[in-house]
């Protein structure tokens, strides 16, 4: 019933409510928090549906000059004296891209098969924050085009990316320094990331952290940071540099708080109220430069050195050999350093590669701190030697237009004999760089001395496990385990089993009694005897069967026992019982004969009831 | 109960060990003029002696008297096998090292000269790829002897039935006897499967002291089955009067004359 109760009010109120909704006329607006912004700050467009609520965000289109952002939905639902009203509003949000008057068109709306259109809205975009004084009203000048001509400053002259290359033709490999630069005035900008320089045909440097500074450019202001790079163009013929991109935050200043009137005016909306109220958001914007079209020579074929191998740039190189007095056999290492301005990745130092009467191993080398060392061990095969050979590194120069060559060595050596000594083996360190860890270490290698001592001798094929004694004392210690743990094991089922341990106790209990019984007989105490009979056989039949005191009757334990003995033996049982009511109620016919009788047969029965009720 | 029973196993299976253990080693050689320390001691000092004259045939001579009087010990065999070195019996070096390797697996010097000698084989030993779980098993297995082994096990098993009682009697928690015990426990099965692996690989193991040729049939003139290079270590799977049937690691079965090989 309850239940019924409530689905009806809820259907009625459902009723109602639809009822009221589909009452409600539909409206379309739109309108925007301010209508005259500065440039670097945003507005807020806010299209609300009144009357209607399963309806999708309309699209709007482009505007040049405004970067229109979608943020999403909000839904009001008001009963007023019982008047139900429902809207929905769609939230935008309008960054000025420049200056200038801009007009959102009217923008429509479909509703049940009817479409509702909005006022057009027009948004002055004002240089400075300065400027934001006055307010156009809403609907005004609706059609007078997309915007004004007199948009001079755009937000890309507040925010920018260049790139700068000091020249446009270059030589195959050269390397060409080139700058990327961000300007930003008037506008605030976060999260700078690293720009990207990209270009098929040209290998760029890594891209250091940048130098900061602000320059004065045309009036200007321009903070300034300034990524400097090297490129090198390794295809010939015309390519294109750039564009260099680069993902940043704009930070821009939002509709401010309640109390700001869109009317302009008042005491609160000055600089101070503004910007106390103002909040901010961050938009992503990727910036890109222009591109730049490079010219790649190619290398001149005249006076190309035979050992070139690539290197363009201007180069410092260096080679040196240790020790310069060795034994045959012994190691040399030669060090070479190539570094300088040029493309090092591609520069390689001149390394041997087949000596005459040298052993030569693979050089090492390592690139780091823009220069590349290499190591290379030269092992001289004969006494004979005198010098290691000279190296020759070349490069070409696009400063000078010409190839050039460093010449180092040839680098004086004196060879001794080896000593006399039988195989040797040539041992090279695995770590090459930095220190002394090529140096190759020669060694003999032969089996270890003798030992002086014997240490503990043993007679073959006995040990100490193989004596019978060590087994005694395995049997031993196992047995003792044994015992314990069997030990345990009953303590343990005596404590907590009631029955087995009544069980266990049944036959000392009964041998007590019928000892006490024995002695009663010798002195013909009759009634005590019986007496001591009688409690025996109670104690043991309700330790034996688990009984209590007052259960053991004949009744009692003839049920019990039947099955599990002989009727023979449950007859004896029985007439010890009846001896007990014949003592009880006819003591006087009781002679020593019985006594002895009586006696006989419970430890009779005690016995048999032991062999046979486990 | 499980527990009392796994421990009951865990006694059980030591008790057996013993006892095969008993059956295995307990069989020495038989009809040998045993000597006193002192006489070994004097005979390996002489040894030694004929070593650094570098008369390593003496030397060999000396090592071997000893050996035939029925005394062995790591050292022994270490510069016995040093001994055959020098005389560029690779076969026999490798046989006294590994010997050597059952009394003191972990002397460095041995394991050294083992190595080198396995270097010298014409035919170097190339065993098959091993897991890392297996490299740490059987460096394990090899960092005992088969001795300290049974000590172990003995000491573990007695720890543990000494803690299972005392666990019984002052009623510890369960769950924490049940941890205490299984650790215990864990230990010495590892110690257990060790020993057992160590034995089983040293049953019938042997050592190719001359190179040759292990042949289809035990004759003669019997065809070549394969190679076998001084210093191999094979195994040993049947006897038949000179000719043993012999199985190469990579698992290649022929016959060998037992003139060609030493036990471990």
């Amino acid at each position: 019933m309850r239940c019924q109760r409530i689905f009806s009010i809820i259907l009625c109120g459902a009723v109602l409510c639809a009822k009221a909704v589909f009452a409600q006329d539909i409206r379309f607006t739109a309108e925007v928090d301010q209508t005259k912004i500065a440039l670097g700050s945003s507005a807020q467009l806010t299209l609300t549906v009144e009357g209607a609520q399963d309806i999708q965000p309309p699209a709007i289109s482009p505007v040049d000059g405004l970067d229109i952002r979608y943020l999403g939905p909000a839904t009001r639902v008001s009963i007023v004296n019982g008047q139900y009203s429902t809207s929905k509003s769609f939230m935008y949000s309008i960054l000025p891209l420049k200056v200038g008057r801009f007009t959102i068109p009217s923008l429509t709306i479909d509703i049940t098969g009817k479409t509702y259109p909005s006022e057009p809205v027009i948004i002055e975009v004002v240089d400075a924050p300065g400027a934001v004084a006055g307010q156009i009203p809403q609907g005004q000048s609706a059609g007078e085009g997309a915007q004004e001509e007199e948009a001079t400053v755009s937000l890309q002259d507040r925010v920018f990316l260049a790139l700068k290359v000091p020249k446009d033709k270059v030589y195959l490999n050269e390397p060409l320094p080139v700058k990327i630069l961000l300007f930003i005035s008037s506008v605030q900008v976060a999260d700078v990331r690293f720009p990207e320089l990209s270009q098929a045909g040209i290998d760029v440097a890594k891209i250091p952290q940048p130098q900061q500074y602000d320059q004065v450019i045309n009036g200007v202001r321009y903070h300034i940071a300034e990524f400097d790079t090297t490129v090198y163009p390794t295809r010939v013929g015309e390519l294109t540099l750039g564009p260099a991109k680069l993902e940043c935050n704009l930070v821009v200043r939002t509709s401010s708080a309640p109390g700001r009137s869109p009317l302009g005016g008042g005491v609160f909306n000055d600089d101070f109220f503004n910007s106390f109220f103002d909040r901010y958001e961050k938009r992503p914007l990727t910036l890109q430069s222009k591109t730049t079209t490079l010219t790649v020579l190619p290398l001149p074929e005249e006076g190309k050195p035979a050992g070139f191998t690539g290197a363009v740039g201007q180069f410092h190189f260096e080679a040196t050999a240790s020790p310069s007095e060795v034994n045959v056999g012994d190691p040399i290492t030669i060090k070479m350093n190539l570094a300088g301005k040029g493309n090092i990745k591609a520069a390689t130092p001149p390394a041997y590669i087949r000596v005459e009467q040298f052993k030569v191993y693979d050089p090492q080398i390592k690139e780091e701190d823009g220069s590349k060392k290499l190591e290379q061990v030269l092992i001289p095969e004969s006494d004979q030697l005198t010098q290691i050979p000279g190296v020759q590194f070349s490069y070409f120069d696009p400063s000078l237009g010409r190839y050039q060559t460093i010449s180092k060595g040839p680098f004086p050596i004196t060879v001794h004999k080896s000593p006399a000594g039988g195989q040797t083996l040539k041992v090279v360190a695995g770590e090459s760089l930095p220190g002394q860890a090529l140096r190759p270490e020669v060694l003999g290698q032969d089996i270890v001395f003798i030992k002086g001592s014997p240490g503990d001798f043993y007679p073959i094929g006995q040990r100490f496990y193989t004596s019978p004694l060590f087994f005694v004392v395995i049997l031993i210690l196992f047995g003792l385990w044994l015992f314990l743990f069997v030990m345990y094991q009953r303590t343990h089922k005596i404590e907590t089993d009631i029955v087995y341990a009544r069980r266990l106790r049944a036959p000392r209990e009964a041998r007590r009694g019928l000892n006490e019984a024995r002695h009663l007989l010798g002195v013909k105490n009759t009634q005590k005897f019986y007496d001591i009979v009688f409690k025996t056989w109670q104690g043991y039949l309700g330790n034996k069967l688990h009984l209590s005191p007052g259960e053991v009757t004949r009744e009692t334990v003839q049920a019990k026992l039947a099955g599990r003995l002989d009727e023979r033996r449950l007859a004896e049982i029985r007439k010890v019982f009846e001896e007990s009511d014949a003592v009880r109620y006819a003591p006087s016919e009781i002679n020593t004969e019985m006594m002895r009788e009586s006696y006989s047969r419970l430890e009779r029965l005690i016995d048999e009831l032991e062999r046979l009720i486990k | 109960m499980i527990r009392n029973a796994s421990i009951f196993l865990c006694s059980a299976a030591g008790f057996f060990i013993f006892f095969f253990a008993d059956a295995a080693y307990a069989a020495g050689p038989a009809n040998i003029q045993r000597m006193t320390d002192e006489q070994a001691i004097a005979g390996f000092v002489a040894a030694g002696a004929a070593y650094k004259a570098e008369d390593f045939a003496s030397a060999v001579a000396q090592y071997q008297s000893i050996v035939d009087a029925g005394k062995e010990s790591g050292a022994l065999y270490y510069n016995f096998g040093n001994s055959y070195f020098k005389l560029g019996d690779l076969g026999r070096a490798i046989l006294n090292y590994e010997k050597a390797r059952r009394l003191i697996p972990r002397d460095s010097d041995l394991n050294y000269n083992y190595r080198y000698a396995l270097a010298q084989m014409k035919e170097p030993a190339t065993p098959p790829a091993e897991s890392w779980t297996r490299r740490l098993l059987n460096g394990f297995i090899q960092f005992y002897t088969m001795e300290e082994m049974i000590i172990m096990l003995l000491v573990l098993g007695c720890f543990l039935g000494f803690l299972h009682l005392l666990s019984l009697y002052l009623k510890w928690p369960a769950r924490t006897a049940g941890a205490v015990l299984s650790v215990l426990a864990a230990g010495w099965f590892l110690f257990f499967g060790a020993w057992g692996i160590k034995w089983y690989t040293c049953q019938g193991a042997a050592v190719v002291v001359e190179a040759g040729e292990a042949k289809f049939e035990p004759r003669e003139d019997a065809t070549t089955h394969f190679t076998l290079a001084a210093g191999m270590r094979i195994k040993l799977l049947k006897l038949e009067e000179d000719w043993a049937k012999i199985e190469r690691p990579d698992g290649k079965m022929g016959w060998l004359p037992v003139r060609s090989f030493g036990l471990l």
